[in-house]
């Protein structure tokens, strides 16, 4: 009763300034985006992946998954940028330096971009997709719901995740050590 | 289907008896091997304690199952459990098991004792060596070998504990293995153990191949050979009508012996098993190796055939004359000692030849106490000299080392045989008068020449004292020849002359007061009168004889005489016996010839090392020229016939698969023009596919 | 009003902002000789894979959280990729003292 009348009230909350949050964080990652593909900085272009993952994470809010959203703020933003920053600094004698490609490859990329998301796009409206309500989103997208799917149906796939992380985490050391 | 053999229940006494011989059989093998996986991580300076105490339990057990049999009226039984099935076979299987008679707990006392000693003695002998744990491994491990022979129930059993004990003693000889003396030593005595091994196979498959898988049986109460002799007709009708394949079997088996006991043809690798740290020497000279020999013959002495009588007894003579010459001229204390123990292992021999088997044996542990006892002396001796064995540089060292040179003074009296008209307290003079009392009724039975037999052991009783005494009064009388060495010298730690002197006692008081000497005379008469051995019809009487008379001059008082000839000889060094060798013409020639060891090595250098590379510089020319030539043209014909082929493979075949190979390269070279090694082309290309994909999905929704 | 309700965020909007991260993560990509600047790229990609699950899952089949799960072992595998990814590049650094990925044509056919 306490859970439905209180999920309810967020939800209505919610709806009044999504479009506000949605507009902000969608044009947030979209533009951090593309920023790094017009960037000729390595290190501008790091920072503005963590705009773009930043962004994604408010998306993963709006979305009522806010466990992924900080998943995704403390691994992607936290861990994995970090990662790359520091492979960005190992890797560069100048980290200003610029690594540029020819003008008809950018052309090239482009092109094959905009092909890539027109197809996208013509694919989507030719699919029909019958849509659910926010009820079941409250019931079932809370975080005990996504720790007992873990444990159970995800099970093997999580101990496997565990498994590469370790495997990963000696592959890395060993790769990236000091040699003699 | 095969019939399980049926033995005789034990007695609650056997059963008591059986399971301390089986405890003291296994417990060396315990500590071998706790010694080996624990030695050097847990026990360290620990591990000698560990493996005495383990030899002294044994011992206890070996002693406490001799005290059960003497005491308790035990008849000798055999226990045995189906080991291994042979099928086709009446035996139906192959027994592992435990024979037990007295020769077995007198033997099981003497060896478990002397090993006890031993190993006490190593304590002192192999501190600070390098490899201190493993030698106790193999001290125990050898124990436990000669412990397997002296149970053994059963040809097979004795021959895998008589390999065991060739192996152990290969490893213990050559256990300084850096140096090459100890190298050469070790192989040389393991060949020239696979020498009589041969032998003893040889002899054995002739039993196998005459009499089938009885041989295989277990012991019956008699004892190993009990058995096979009673399966023809018992040792009387062997002795009166001998088949010669038994002679060549029996002889066969002996030669077995001949290999472990070092007797005449084989005899040259105990004087080098001398490079062996000296508690080996000791151990290989008295309880365990040789001994194994002398027991072996011990026990086939049922099937003996009247020509393996006097083979045994002549090769037994041969060594006991040649090694007791030669003890009279080495300088070296070590092998003066070795050859002694030749010549009194050729007592043995001959004594189990000549049918006095009972005194042979005795003799065996009243030897292996004084042997033993003589080469700890000597080895407290080289110990204290920085390993110096040269008897010409010791003179006096009685002085500094006084309970050393008493042991080693008991031990001379004793090997000498020193008595009174039928009495004496020490133990060598009975068993070295039962083998002379044995040798002589068969040089009686023989006549004419056989009378060799008796007068080479008394000529040898003779020497006995004198090689003793020499090298007593050069190592501990007179004056020091090397001032250097003599001041260097003290007595030898506790463990080392504890030993020798509990050793110098058994000397003294063994046997006679346990086993009284007129009893072991009817035994010998009565076993041997029993067996059929016509040779000796009136022991009891002939013994009687013997010593109203001869031994007294002949043996006891000769004995103490040519100990004073020795001691005057030798108290100042090598003076007077230079002298001699100047004056007596004909000495030199035959001093060099025994100090070269008769040049038996040399001999088998030319005969046996030479011939063999002459024999194999042969066959390498033949293999070379004959065998090598055929295959030479086998080879050019192949050449030719290869051309042939050779040229059809390249012209067609190979054309074939150039063409194949031309078309896969043109291709390959085709397609690595897709293959720029650029990511960004890849990566493009990737996408070229999604696009594609996806607009043939589209246009399939589409239609 | 109106306009707010058009923006009110539903299943195609959020597509759409994943179709654009997935162009933009082509396009860097195709256009950068970095090789950290090209491991960017894949990490729009799986962005765009994460946001198209939670999406659907959000917004079609709300009963159940499997698309979250996926989009969990997403991250997960992106960072595991990110840390092997990197340490190849610190190889491929040491070894030809750059990381312009076009030079990496050793094994050119």
């Amino acid at each position: 009763m306490f859970t439905t009348l209180a999920a309810g009230t967020d939800s209505e909350s919610l709806a009044q300034v999504a479009p506000f949050l949605y507009l902000i964080f969608a044009a947030i990652t979209i533009l951090s985006a593309w920023m790094i593909v017009i960037s000729q900085n390595i290190v501008r272009m790091a920072m503005y992946l963590l705009f773009t993952l930043g962004g994604v994470a408010g998306l993963y809010f709006l979305m009522s998954a806010e466990f992924l959203a900080a998943i995704q703020l403390i691994v992607y933003a936290g861990g994995t940028l970090i990662l790359i920053v520091f492979g960005v600094m190992l890797t560069s004698k100048n980290p200003f330096i610029r690594l540029q490609t020819m003008l008809w490859e950018r052309c090239v990329a482009i092109g094959l971009g905009l092909l890539l998301a027109m197809l996208m796009v013509i694919a989507l409206a030719n699919t029909p997709i019958k849509q659910t309500g926010t009820e079941a989103v409250a019931q079932n997208h809370d975080i005990h719901t996504l720790a007992i799917t873990m444990l159970s149906k995800y099970l093997v796939p999580f101990e496997v995740a565990a498994v590469l992380l370790l495997v990963v985490m000696i592959g890395a050391a060993y790769m990236a050590r000091r040699r003699a | 289907m095969h019939a399980m053999l049926t033995l005789a229940e034990l007695t609650s006494d056997q059963e008591l008896i059986r399971k301390l011989l089986f405890c003291a059989t296994l417990l060396p093998l315990v500590s071998s091997i706790f010694t080996l996986f624990l030695g050097t991580k847990w026990l360290k300076k620990q591990t000698g304690q560990f493996a005495v105490s383990a030899m002294a339990m044994s011992f206890v057990c070996a002693l406490f199952a001799a005290f059960k049999f003497t005491t308790g009226d035990v008849e000798p039984f055999t226990w045995a459990i189906p080991w291994i099935p042979i099928p086709g076979r009446e035996a139906g299987y192959l027994y592992l098991g435990l024979f037990c008679d007295q020769l077995t707990v007198a033997l099981m006392v003497m060896v478990t004792l002397i090993s006890t000693l031993v190993h006490i003695y190593s304590i002192g002998y192999m501190e600070g060596d390098k490899r201190y744990e493993r030698f106790f491994c193999y001290l125990s491990a050898f124990t436990f070998s000669m412990l397997g022979i002296v149970t053994a129930n059963g040809l097979m059993q004795l021959f895998v504990f008589w390999e065991l004990v060739g192996l152990t003693s290969y490893l213990l000889i050559g256990f300084w293995f850096e140096k090459k003396g100890p190298q050469q030593a070790c192989k040389k005595a393991f060949v020239m153990n696979r020498v009589g091994d041969t032998g003893f196979l040889i002899g054995f498959g002739i039993l196998f191949a005459q009499l089938g898988g009885k041989v295989l049986l277990p012991a019956t109460d008699g004892g190993m050979f009990d058995a096979i002799a009673a399966e023809l007709g018992g040792k009387a009708e062997i002795m009166a009508n001998p088949p010669m394949w038994l002679t060549i079997a029996g002889i066969g088996l002996f030669f077995g012996a001949i290999g472990k006991s070092a007797q005449f043809p084989l005899h040259t690798w105990l004087p080098d098993a001398m490079e062996g740290p000296t508690p080996v020497s000791s151990i290989v000279h008295s309880a365990t190796m040789v001994a194994a020999g002398v027991y072996l013959t011990a026990r086939i002495f049922p099937i003996l055939t009247p020509a393996a009588h006097l083979f045994v007894c002549i090769i037994g003579l041969i060594t006991l004359v040649m090694a007791a010459c030669m003890a009279v001229v080495m300088t070296d204390i070590k092998r003066v000692l070795a050859y002694s123990t030749l010549s009194q292992l050729g007592y043995m021999i001959l004594g189990v030849g000549s049918g006095a088997y009972i005194f042979a044996l005795f003799h065996l542990v009243t030897h292996a106490f004084f042997k033993c006892c003589l080469f700890q002396c000597s080895g407290s001796v080289i110990n204290m000299a920085h390993h110096q064995q040269d008897m010409r540089y010791y003179g006096g060292l009685a002085k500094k080392m006084p309970l050393t040179a008493l042991a080693y003074g008991i031990c001379t009296l004793t090997i000498s045989g020193i008595g009174f008209g039928s009495w004496s307290f020490l133990s060598g003079f009975y068993s070295k008068d039962g083998i002379i009392l044995g040798s002589y009724n068969y040089a009686h039975e023989l006549g004419g020449w056989g009378s060799l037999f008796l007068w080479g052991p008394i000529i040898v009783a003779y020497i006995t004292p004198f090689y003793m005494a020499r090298s007593f009064a050069l190592t501990f009388l007179g004056k020091p020849r090397d001032q250097h060495l003599y001041d260097h010298v003290k007595e030898a730690p506790k463990t080392m002359v504890g030993p020798q002197l509990v050793l110098a006692l058994f000397a003294i008081i063994s046997v006679p007061w346990i086993l009284p000497w007129e009893h072991m005379i009817e035994m010998t008469q009565q076993s041997l009168v029993a067996n059929g051995v016509t040779w000796i019809p009136g022991l009891h009487e002939l013994h009687e004889a013997h010593h109203g008379i001869a031994a007294p001059l002949l043996f006891g008082l000769a004995g103490l005489l040519m100990i004073g000839v020795g001691i005057w000889m030798y108290k100042d060094g090598f003076g007077k016996a230079e002298f001699l060798l100047k004056k007596v013409p004909g000495l030199k020639i035959l001093h060099t010839w025994a100090l070269n060891k008769f040049y038996f090595d040399h001999l088998y250098d030319i005969f046996i090392v030479k011939m063999t590379k002459c024999f194999a510089g042969i066959c390498s020319f033949i293999d070379k020229w004959g065998v090598d030539g055929l295959v030479n043209v086998v080879g050019l014909w192949t050449k030719g016939l290869a051309r042939f082929t050779g040229g059809f493979d390249n012209k067609v075949v190979d054309g074939l698969v150039n063409g194949a190979a031309n078309s896969a390269r043109a291709g390959g070279q085709a397609l690595r023009t897709t293959q720029p090694g650029r990511i960004r082309v890849y990566v493009s290309l990737l996408f070229v596919g999604l696009i594609i994909a996806l607009m043939f999905a589209l246009t399939l929704v589409a239609n | 009003m109106t306009m707010l309700a058009l923006f009110q965020p539903g299943l195609y909007h959020l597509l759409a902002v994943s179709i654009a991260l997935l162009t933009a993560g082509v396009a860097v990509i195709l256009t950068k000789r970095n090789a950290v600047g090209i491991l960017m790229g894949v990490e729009l990609i799986l962005n765009a894979a994460g946001l198209n699950f939670v999406a659907f899952n959000r917004y079609v089949w709300a009963n159940a959280v499997d698309g979250q799960m996926f989009t969990l072992f997403i991250i997960v595998l992106a960072a595991a990729e990110a840390a092997v990814a990197l340490a190849i590049f610190l190889n491929f650094y040491n070894n030809f003292d750059t990381i312009n990925v076009d030079q990496a044509d050793e094994l050119q056919g």
